[in-house]
């Protein structure tokens, strides 16, 4: 119909783009966030908000049911798009924008919500402390139970939601599954999977050049650096609400990575650090979050929310003056400590904070689970 | 205009607004149904529904509210008329007062106030 169609392309115009990551799809990632910035396309927070779907990375198989999942939650009309590489990007959301245009995908015909026998298997819930389950089979709708209640810090006996954070959420640690148990919202357990196999981190890529006996110049070692924290930054900035901010770091951090001079860069890292540094409204969302003792072996991770987007910038500003040099980055030289024990430490700082604050300090962590190698389930705290 | 003629032009115009509303989503929706869509868990299925059952506690604080809102209702108009109607008016208020404060005194000693 001529209306249809010709509202369809007023509506593709600028798309809505939701962006979740798969374990080992930085750079596509990067690749996608770059492209729909230079088109002035928002990112979309959840699939309500979305008319693009991107999955960056290798949809692996234990990531197949979540991503059909979240495809087929996105309101119509809606494109499902897999980067899994970062080449020809560009070219792959103006197709996606183009079917966009002409109504986008309709194949997939399938209600979302869960068939009825499905839930019990997929159920997050740990087998045992469920006792009363049973007679809540009846005729729920969608074939979801109600919420059994437990008693909560308060010992008040509350609902218990089982809410999972990750894999594909937006802004989240790629492969990352944090298991929640809700009681209103705060997490009264946490339980970290790690999915979505083994992958090679893009931020550890120069040393891992380096091992392999390549030669890796100190300019281009410092400038992943700094370009993995004003990433982290960023995430942490948009899971925060500061989307500015956020936007700005992501500039930044592409400029960076394409190799733009240290003299050009300098005054506008310096303009976004000051920034950062001043907001009070920052410091009074991440100060004492997530607090960890500074006598655990993970340097990065001390202190609070707010010291560790402090490290950050203070490691970016620092590393500036490098990212010129051509001399070789010298044998031994190590990348950041692997986020092995950051996941470990992650449900003992979950229980008990609120939802919210969960997020935050998730990304003031952002462990990059790539550079774990094989995955493994982390015993719970 | 009458008042009939004129509330028939306001369901007339409402009917109407609701009739174009329904004729134009029909017209320019890409799909004619919407299918069902489960909450955003990150790509995960929901293990429970999301209701908040309330605690029964809630229920006899809420009639108790009634009781003591029963009571300022009837005694606005009582202000008006009291010096008119004379003594006879302050005891009836405050028989119904009673009456009002026995059930209140019967909710507190089954124990509808307490909080934990």
């Amino acid at each position: 119909m001529d209306l249809t169609s010709r509202l369809l392309r007023l509506g593709a115009g600028r798309p809505h783009v939701l962006l979740v990551e798969a374990p080992g799809g930085t750079e596509p990632r990067l690749a996608v966030e770059r492209e729909a910035r230079t088109r002035g396309w928002p990112a979309a927070g959840s699939p309500a908000d979305a008319d693009l779907v991107v999955i960056a990375g290798r949809v692996t198989d234990d990531l197949a049911a979540p991503a059909d999942r979240l495809g087929r939650q996105a309101p119509r009309p809606r494109v499902r798009l897999a980067a899994p590489d970062a080449s020809s990007t560009g070219r792959l959301l103006e197709e996606a924008a183009a079917r966009l245009a002409a109504g986008g995908d309709l194949e997939d015909d399938a209600p979302a919500s869960a068939p009825p026998e499905s839930h019990s298997s997929h159920s997050p819930t740990p087998p045992g402390d469920h006792a009363g389950h049973g007679d809540m089979e009846m005729d729920m709708p969608g074939g979801v139970p109600m919420a059994d209640r437990g008693e909560d810090r308060d010992g008040l006996l509350l609902d218990q939601l089982h809410v999972p954070l990750g894999p594909l959420l937006p802004d989240w640690p790629a492969g990352l599954v944090v298991q929640t148990t809700l009681q209103g919202d705060v997490i009264q357990d946490a339980r970290v999977e790690v999915v979505g196999g083994p992958a090679s981190s893009f931020w550890d890529e120069p040393w891992r050049r380096l091992a392999s006996g390549d030669p890796v110049t100190v300019g281009a070692a410092s400038r992943r650096r700094i370009a993995g924290h004003l990433d982290s930054l960023a995430r942490l900035l948009t899971v925060a609400g500061w989307a500015d901010a956020a936007t700005r770091a992501r500039q930044l951090r592409d400029e960076l990575l394409a190799g733009a001079p240290a003299a050009e860069l300098g005054p506008r890292l310096w303009r976004l650090t000051r920034r950062v540094r001043r907001s009070r409204t920052l410091r009074w969302l991440t100060d004492d979050l997530g607090a960890v003792p500074a006598d655990t072996s993970v340097v990065r991770a001390w202190g609070d929310v707010t010291a560790r987007w402090s490290g950050w910038l203070a490691a970016a500003e620092q590393l500036l003056p490098d990212i010129d040099r051509s001399d070789r980055l010298p044998l031994g030289d190590a990348p950041r400590d692997p986020p092995a024990e950051l996941v470990a430490m992650l449900p003992g700082l979950l229980t008990g904070t609120e939802l919210a604050t969960a997020r935050l300090v998730v990304a003031s962590l952002d462990p990059d689970l790539a550079e774990l190698g094989t995955p493994a389930e982390v015993p719970g705290g | 205009m009458s008042g009939f003629a004129a509330a028939l032009l306001l369901l007339a115009v409402a009917v109407t607004l609701v009739a174009a509303c329904y004729g134009v989503s029909s017209v320019v929706a890409v799909a004619p149904t919407a299918a069902p869509a489960g909450p955003f868990l990150s790509g995960g299925e929901p293990a429970e529904h999301a209701f908040s059952r309330f605690h029964v506690r809630w229920y006899p604080l809420t009639m108790v509210y009634l009781a003591f809102e029963m009571e300022m209702l009837f005694m606005y108009p009582w202000t008006l008329v009291l010096s008119s109607v004379g003594p006879s008016a302050v005891i009836e208020m405050f028989l119904f007062l009673g009456v009002l404060l026995a059930g209140v005194t019967y909710a507190w000693r089954e124990g509808a106030l307490r909080w934990t």
